[in-house]
């Protein structure tokens, strides 16, 4: 049975994924190439991701009960879509290495003075390991557990720096021409399609009637947050920010008021590996999850040991060849591949989401849940019914209301209860 | 087996069935010419009451009716309120061990059961573990009757539901499962019935063996199940819409569903002005934060983050450090596992002992300890600070004293890395933890809005309009505006 995630861990989710790696090391980055206007290409940035974003809410509530994977499937055919799993895949991958690599080194700026990296990447496959094997239900919780920590976090980064911040440093705008505006947007296109996650909670998302305005709101959120954030380190560094390439361990550790706030710093910063941790456990659960739609794996442990082989791969290799991951994510091949995924995924979904609209419409118990529905019908009344069900909820609202009129009936209603029972365990 | 109708047969059956002990009491009567027993066990009976009460008024019978002469007996010459019916042979076994006193008639195969099993049980006193300074005192005793009884005495309704089952093959252990039939949710209640009636051990001496059976998850760490020894507390918590489990011999009721956030809220919070009962809980989570990581944090800003020391208490510490044999970890872990000792000693020891006891530990030893330079003054005061915290949170102790030595030496290997780490495992592992239905970190996480009225923050009671939403319930409706 699928576990269900509310719209609230939805949202948290996208929160955790959006601000990231914006705040960590993405804003020198930028700021190579729009120097001080670097909170220009974040808002460009931000407000494509926001449309995408409402594109693939939208598809997502108009079937509520269909994965990314059974979407595709039934609009395009199973082999399109398991190569764009596999593309999926690798996106989630390599941000989750990048976050690794990237921690390793806001490691090294702030708790440590050199931590080995092998030291560092042990203790954190077991977590990794540990994360692929639970749901995304279990981590959604945790981040909601979490969250009002989180959220400290990210408002101490904001606004302990804010005093030190000189807003004058953000005039001249334009100063460097709007081609950097672009180029910043072009070159650093990997930190955003964060809506991405959200394509593997298709169909795993309990849809209430509020439940776009709850995901919409956090989305909103973290995108005010990060624009802000960009705000205040161009604020405090201004024309210089390029020298500064990581920009979360630079803004907490090194501004003057954090450091004479007393332990501040220090809390914000362990606050802020919860949320690292988080996000690469996230995006390589992800990668696991894609590897069980495609290969269809029944063990647990197979798609996770693969994930963690690849990553212990992928951490030798950039251990031995020095090279930055940062850098390959900025390259020009990488930017197309990460553009062109990034218009053609939602693209794809919503041609598929209106392939399958109207006439066609794929039903509640033609999906994931037909032996449910099959199995309640014959056992209540003996034979089948054509009756289909827009939710479940509907489903069992039905055999409520058809109280004790007669024996039958009564069957009915409590194996209706039985049913209800279990969509409340799915949507805890 | 069935009893048989020669008197005799009967009597001599059941002695063999214990062995001709001594201590069971067979005494052979008349009742106008017909041949009566009585047999019970020596000791468990109030033989005053059987003597004034049966045997004497049975015996001034001068003649008896010639049809239904057990029944007028019965009826008229006895009258005792509660009179059970038995023809199986096992089952007066187990009844005569229970205390209860077997009436047996000449040329009948029943046995009539008579409940005059003496009264030995200590009073209903407020138990150590869970005393308050406002609200009831009464705590549960040994005795299932009387704990239902006291149950009963606080719940004047009939909505108040009971199971009586009986677990295990030599003890034969009475256990209630106890609910509120509009409130609580029947399969729940099932499953844990059908899972009581699953169990087949040989003996159930405390609540604690039945709570190992009912526990979802029986490796965990973490515990599983709540438990109360007041009435009250018991009572509360079938209004919310949980379950009561009462075990015969224990005063220690088991309650389910339970979430981590029963064990931070203690009775005195719903007697007490809810701003006070706020403070209080909130002041439990940061004990409960301190006991568990501030010896790894001290550990690891020792090693590996001085910087987040503040200067002053930086160089004090230094200071005391310098000098000593023993390295950082070994001296906080040699500290806390003399602070375990000493707790386990305190708690074996005679109370007077006891007491001495942990005046000698805490004050000679660790004085000593520190004058002969084996251990440093800020390590003392860590270890004595998380201990004494703790005992905040009672129910919470032995796990938490695990997490401890968890998070020390995770401090110690890794630095804040490694506690983060392991924060990081705990909050994700208790998040998929479901317990009966009922997520184990609620309200919290999944954030549930209404029944957060009663978490950290406790609002005062007419605000409580709802049952808590993180159980399954059926009625959610606890106030009527």
């Amino acid at each position: 049975m699928i576990k269900k995630i509310s719209a609230m861990q939805c949202g948290l989710f996208l929160f955790l994924s959006i601000i990231s790696l914006k705040f960590l090391v993405f804003p020198s980055i930028f700021s190579q190439y729009a120097y001080r206007d670097l909170y220009f290409p974040v808002l460009i940035g931000l407000i494509i991701d926001l449309f995408f974003t409402i594109v693939v809410v939208n598809i997502i509530i108009k079937n509520p009960h269909l994965t990314f994977k059974e979407l595709l499937t039934r609009a395009f055919g199973k082999a399109f879509a398991k190569i764009a799993l596999m593309f999926l895949f690798v996106y989630f991958f390599v941000k989750g290495v990048v976050i690794v690599k990237e921690t390793h080194n806001y490691f090294n700026e702030t708790l440590f003075e050199s931590i080995n990296w092998f030291l560092f990447i042990i203790p954190l496959f077991f977590l990794m390991g540990f994360m692929m094997l639970k749901n995304f239900r279990a981590i959604g919780r945790s981040l909601q557990f979490l969250g009002p920590l989180m959220l400290l976090a990210l408002l101490f980064t904001i606004l302990i720096p804010l005093s030190e911040a000189d807003f004058s440093n953000l005039l001249p705008m334009f100063e460097n021409g709007a081609s950097g505006i672009f180029k910043a947007v072009f070159f650093c296109s990997f930190t955003f399609g964060d809506y991405f996650v959200l394509f593997l909670f298709m169909g795993r998302i309990n849809i209430k009637p509020n439940s776009k305005k709850t995901i919409m709101w956090y989305v909103v959120c973290a995108d005010v947050l990060v624009f802000a954030f960009y705000v205040v380190f161009a604020g405090i560094f201004g024309n210089l920010g390029l020298n500064h390439s990581l920009a979360l361990s630079e803004i907490i550790m090194h501004t003057m008021v954090s450091t004479s706030t007393g332990s501040i710093n220090w809390i914000n910063i362990m606050i802020w590996l919860f949320i690292l941790f988080f996000e690469m456990g996230v995006m390589f659960l992800c990668s696991s999850n894609i590897l069980t739609q495609v290969f269809k794996f029944k063990s647990r442990y197979v798609p996770m040991l693969i994930t963690l082989s690849l990553l212990l791969l992928a951490v030798v290799y950039l251990y031995l060849s020095l090279i930055k991951t940062i850098s390959i994510v900025t390259s020009f091949p990488f930017c197309i591949f990460t553009i062109v995924l990034q218009v053609l995924m939602p693209l794809a979904c919503f041609v598929a989401s209106k392939k399958l609209s109207g006439k066609n419409k794929v039903t509640l118990s033609q999906v994931y849940n037909t032996k449910v529905v099959k199995y309640q019908l014959t056992n209540i009344s003996g034979t089948t019914t054509s009756k289909i069900f827009v939710s479940e909820k509907r489903f069992v609202k039905h055999f409520k209301t058809k109280t004790t009129k007669s024996a039958k009936t009564k069957k009915l209603n409590s194996s209706a209860k039985k049913l209800a029972n279990k969509s409340e365990v799915q949507n805890a | 087996m069935l009893l048989t109708k020669t008197l005799k047969t009967n009597i001599s059956n059941i002695k063999l069935k214990f062995d001709n002990s001594q201590d069971i009491i067979v005494k052979q009567f008349k009742v106008a010419g017909l041949n009566c027993a009585t047999l019970y066990l020596k000791g468990m009976t109030d033989v005053l009451f059987l003597t004034d009460f049966v045997i004497r008024p049975m015996q001034n019978i001068k003649t008896l009716p010639k049809q239904n002469v057990v029944n007028h007996i019965l009826n008229n010459v006895i009258s005792f309120p509660e009179i059970t019916e038995e023809t199986d042979f096992k089952e007066v076994i187990t009844q005569i061990t229970k205390g209860k006193v077997v009436l047996l008639f000449e040329s009948n195969s029943t046995a009539y059961l008579l409940e005059l099993d003496k009264p030995r049980e200590r009073s209903l006193t407020e138990p150590p573990t869970s005393a308050v300074l406002k609200g009831p005192r009464e705590g549960f005793n040994e005795n299932i009757k009387t704990n239902l009884a006291v149950i009963r005495k606080i719940f004047s309704t009939n909505k108040l539901k009971t199971e009586m089952l009986t677990v295990g093959r030599v003890t034969t252990t009475q256990i209630c499962v106890m609910y509120l039939k509009d409130i609580a949710d029947k399969t729940l209640v099932r499953q844990i019935v059908n899972k009581l009636n699953t169990i087949d051990i040989d003996g159930i001496i405390d609540s604690y063996y039945v709570a190992e059976f009912l526990t979802p998850h029986k490796r965990s760490m973490f515990k599983q199940l709540g438990n109360t020894e007041k009435p009250d507390i018991a009572c509360a918590k079938m209004l919310e819409g949980k379950i009561v489990i009462l075990v015969d011999g224990s005063p220690l009721a088991i309650t389910l569903p339970y979430i981590l956030l029963e064990d931070f809220q203690a009775a005195d919070d719903y007697y007490n002005i809810s701003s006070h009962a706020t403070f209080v809980r909130i002041l439990r989570i940061v004990s409960c934060l301190i006991t568990v990581l501030l010896p790894g944090l001290y550990i690891a800003m020792q090693m590996f983050h001085y910087k987040a020391i503040p200067l002053k208490f930086l160089i004090t510490i230094t200071n005391s450090t310098q000098g000593l044999p023993l390295t950082p970890v070994t001296e906080i872990l040699f500290v806390l596992i003399l602070f375990e000792i000493l707790y386990e000693a305190s708690l074996r020891m005679p109370e007077y002992l006891g007491i001495a006891l942990s005046v000698v530990g805490a004050l000679i030893l660790g004085d000593t300890a520190v004058k002969a330079g084996l251990i440093s003054p800020p390590a003392v005061m860590i270890v004595a600070l998380s201990g004494i915290t703790l005992y905040t949170i009672p129910d919470q102790a032995s796990q938490l004293s695990l997490l401890r030595f968890m998070f020390t030496l995770a401090g110690s290997m890794l630095g804040f890395y490694g506690i983060i780490i392991l924060s990081m495992f705990f909050v994700i592992y208790l998040n998929d933890f479901d317990n009966y239905k009922t997520p184990y970190l609620s309200p919290s996480s999944p954030f549930i809005k209404s029944d957060l009225k009663d978490s950290i923050i406790k609002r005062p009671l007419p605000d409580m309009v709802m049952r808590p939403k993180s159980f399954p319930i059926k009625n959610f409706r606890r106030l009527k505006k």
